[in-house]
């Protein structure tokens, strides 16, 4: 890529309403980012998805196989001086973290930037955890934006700071920053970057451990330098109210922080509680906070998820936050729970509004008002491939993993999810806990889908295989990451920025890992489908490791109809709905009829005939 | 309490897929037409199979894209059981408009949406025959000439055709209540 190639990336445009993930890459293309990779999850999928729009030539974009790689793969490139970004949720970060742990004693050329969004709530997620502690504890800085334009404004501060100071950045947005819109100026001119060159360099990019004392003593100095870069010191906002005469301050960072500007503007207080904005809460200059605070000893501190700027700033002042109760300590921060937290400090100012009521009808929509738990899509082949489990494995132990089949919780077949892989080794745990038994084994089955296998399902099949584990591992193949809307799994070969790559086949994998039975079925095709699972189930019963790849595209992805709808014969129907309350596609619902199928939500896939015992529901061919 | 210099928020309830998400963007594109600073939320991912959806959605000067409980001034229910959900954010004097086929309720304005939807042809466009009485309603920010504008940018002609009537029959049908 030459310099001149550059300058056919030209700035302006009009303004546009844009996600907090496009926008954040919007702000990696103006940086002149070179390479971004990401494993998709919500919800911070969308960073990788807005890049290839922008059609930079010079600007490698991967969907990795986990976020360990993802990391991995961008260090080296930040070594080449390149900018590069490294995107993931915040519990993908848990699989990065060895790379980031050692990447902040290495440091970087050029930038590199984690974004790693926060799933406060949680809305799609299996913790609440909080990514500036994880900086905290890999001594990087940590930037928390609060609307879409600021994250975005953010990229571009985050890359000076760790192009500056040579050390990994973390952008921390939450959930509700990523998933709203908000109007973003126009595009920047994209920056030109350098050509890719690589220094050796091997007691830093090779260190052993006598050096790594040293690049640690480095990394000290440089998160101690970062506290006095102009870019951080400017992120330190105070409003106008008067510090001396207010009853206590707020220190905010991150969305906390707008949410307590609009109320203090709402409640016309603005002048009366000071409101300090910090954009990058680690590290976090105690020292700075007191002299803008001087004079005022009382604190409430507001920042999601955890209390990290009450941890830091205890001892200093006397805070009210999540330790003391003031703020809930789990859950998504709201305008509510802020409103709440002032009207126990200001009891007399009315914080907590009365919420309307509808004379009676409110009464009456309670009753009516249980929110509706997501499911399995209608004409999903995730719920055709469990029933055929249930059916041929009864009263098996269900070792869950994590994707859009977690649902099958409603079919009584998970039962358990604890993280990316861990279907595999738990099926392994529960295989080597029934050892030590005199009873008959009660036989176990794993649930992994496509993309989680390939994420970290590799290591623990091969783990099992080998330490001679025998249980059946089920492999829902629907060919994507459907629950982040369908990013490519390696089997299909397709890559990030367009284009392909090399395909590679789970049947090779999971050969590779040594196993042995490999069956591959249409789980649509349920008659066949219960019996290879059946004869893997004795296969596994006989001390043998059996892989049942079930394929069938996404019901979300491919639209189109699958066969006639079937038909429900009211006269055999006996209402036991078995249909409905254990199988429990959204297609069927009980009308004054009795059992209907709905037609738009029926993709005609018939998996529901095999639910009913008694064949009331059929398909009648035309 | 409430100062008209603030922003006119909304809150969308429904179930995912329909159209929660696709309505909230029609609002902020039609705010951003009209020049209007707005702030929308969407869900995704697991929230999105079928399940209980609210989006919110801001019009006028804000910092943050969710409002507290009691500031929302208009409800608008794609699900007639996803009223409830929704209700606790409105304060006194807001509206509720219901997605429905059911007799109308004290101060609830029922429009039967997917009525309107399905007989002009596109079943998944109810949320613009609720849209549509939304912009009758005497507070409510946007203007009928800038939704029409975000719609005609959305589909192709067809679709934008079918659409557009069932926003504009929309607008007659909360004008024939009123």
């Amino acid at each position: 890529m030459s310099p001149e190639q550059s300058d056919s990336y030209p700035g302006g445009g009009p303004v546009r309403l844009l996600l907090g993930n496009e926008a954040i890459a919007q702000g990696l293309f103006e940086a002149g980012c070179r390479l971004a990779a990401a494993y998709p999850g919500t919800p911070s999928t969308e960073v990788l998805e807005a890049l290839p729009a922008y059609g930079a030539l010079d600007l490698h974009l991967e969907w990795s196989v986990n976020e360990k790689v993802a990391l991995e793969t961008a260090s080296a490139a930040s070594y080449c001086g390149l900018r590069t970004a490294a995107v993931m949720k915040q519990v993908g970060l848990n699989v990065a973290m060895d790379p980031l742990m050692s990447l902040a004693y290495t440091g970087v050329v050029g930038g590199l930037l984690l974004i790693v969004a926060d799933d406060p709530g949680p809305y799609s997620s299996q913790t609440e955890q909080d990514t500036r502690f994880l900086a905290m504890t890999a001594k990087v800085p940590v930037l928390d934006p609060a609307p879409p334009e600021q994250a975005r404004e953010m990229v571009h501060t985050g890359y000076r700071i760790s192009e500056k100071y040579r050390i990994p950045v973390i952008l921390r947005p939450v959930l509700r920053v990523c998933h709203s819109r908000a109007p973003i100026s126009g595009l920047r001119k994209r920056e030109k970057g350098k050509d890719a060159s690589f220094v050796r360099d091997v007691n830093r990019w090779a260190a052993t451990p006598s050096f790594r004392y040293h690049l640690h003593e480095e990394l000290n100095y440089k998160i101690h330098s970062v506290l006095k870069d102009p870019d951080v010191v400017s992120s330190y906002t105070l409003s106008d109210a008067s510090v001396s005469n207010a009853p206590f301050a707020i220190v905010a960072s991150g969305l906390p922080a707008a949410y307590a500007a609009d109320i203090l503007s709402q409640s016309g207080m603005e002048n009366e509680i000071p409101l300090l904005c910090v954009g990058v809460p680690f590290p976090l200059d105690k020292g700075r906070i007191t002299s803008m605070l001087d004079g005022c000893g009382r604190l409430l501190v507001l920042e999601e998820t955890g209390a990290l700027m009450e941890t830091l700033l205890g001892g200093y002042f006397d805070i009210f936050g999540r330790f003391d109760g003031t703020v809930p300590s789990a859950g998504e921060m709201t305008p509510d729970t802020v409103a709440r937290a002032l009207a126990k400090l200001l009891p007399e100012k009315g914080l907590v509004e009365e919420t309307y009521t509808v004379s009676q009808v409110e009464e009456e929509q309670d009753e009516k008002a249980v929110t509706v738990p997501p499911t399995l899509c209608p004409g999903c082949s995730h719920r055709a491939s469990f029933w055929a489990l249930k059916k041929a494995m009864p009263g098996g132990i269900y070792t869950g993993d994590i994707g859009c089949y977690t649902l099958g919780i409603s079919l009584g077949t998970v039962d358990t999810v604890l993280c990316m892989g861990a279907s595999i080794s738990q099926a392994a745990g529960f295989f080597w806990s029934q050892l030590k038994k005199d009873e008959t084994p009660v036989p176990i089955a794993a649930v992994i889908g496509d993309s989680t296998f390939y994420h970290s399902g590799i290591p623990a099949l091969l783990n099992a295989v080998q330490q001679g584990a025998a249980f059946v591992l089920l492999i829902l193949d629907n060919g994507m990451s459907a629950m982040t809307g369908g990013q490519p799994s390696p089997a299909s070969g397709l890559l990030a920025g367009g284009g392909h790559g090399v395909p590679v086949p789970m049947e090779e994998a999971i050969a590779g890992c040594g196993v042995k039975h490999i069956k591959i079925c249409d789980p649509l095709d349920s008659d066949s489908m219960v019996g290879v699972v059946e004869d893997a189930a004795q296969v596994a019963g006989e001390g043998e490791m059996v892989v049942i790849i079930s394929r069938s595209p996404c019901a979300l992805i491919h639209t189109e109809q699958l066969g006639p709808r079937p038909v429900v014969d009211h006269e055999v129907c006996n209402e036991c709905r078995i249909c409905t309350d254990s199988f429990g596609c959204p297609a069927l619902v009980w009308e004054d009829e009795g059992l209907t199928i709905t037609p738009v939500l029926c993709t005609g896939c018939a998996a529901c005939v095999q639910s009913c015992p008694i064949e009331a529901i059929m398909v009648r061919e035309l | 309490m409430k100062n008209p210099q603030f922003s006119y928020d909304i809150v969308i309830s429904g179930r995912g897929g329909q159209g929660v998400l696709f309505l909230s963007r029609i609002i902020g594109e039609a705010a951003l037409f009209q020049g209007l600073m707005v702030r929308t939320t969407e869900t995704h991912g697991m929230a999105m199979r079928g399940g209980s959806v609210l989006c919110f959605a801001r019009i006028g000067e804000c910092m943050a894209p969710l409002f507290r409980p009691g500031a929302g001034r208009l409800l608008m229910a794609l699900h007639d059981s996803e009223v409830a959900g929704g209700l606790r954010f409105l304060g006194p004097g807001s509206r509720v408009l219901v997605n429905t086929r059911e007799d109308p309720k004290p101060d609830l304005i029922h429009v039967d949406a997917d009525g309107i939807a399905a007989s002009a042809g596109n079943s998944r466009s109810a949320n613009l025959a609720l849209l549509g009485a939304a912009v009758t309603l005497e507070d409510f920010p946007l203007q009928e000439h800038a939704v029409e504008s975000v719609i005609k940018g959305t589909g192709g002609d067809r679709i934008t055709e079918i659409n557009l009537k069932i926003f504009r029959s929309g607008l007659i049908e909360i004008g024939r209540e009123k």
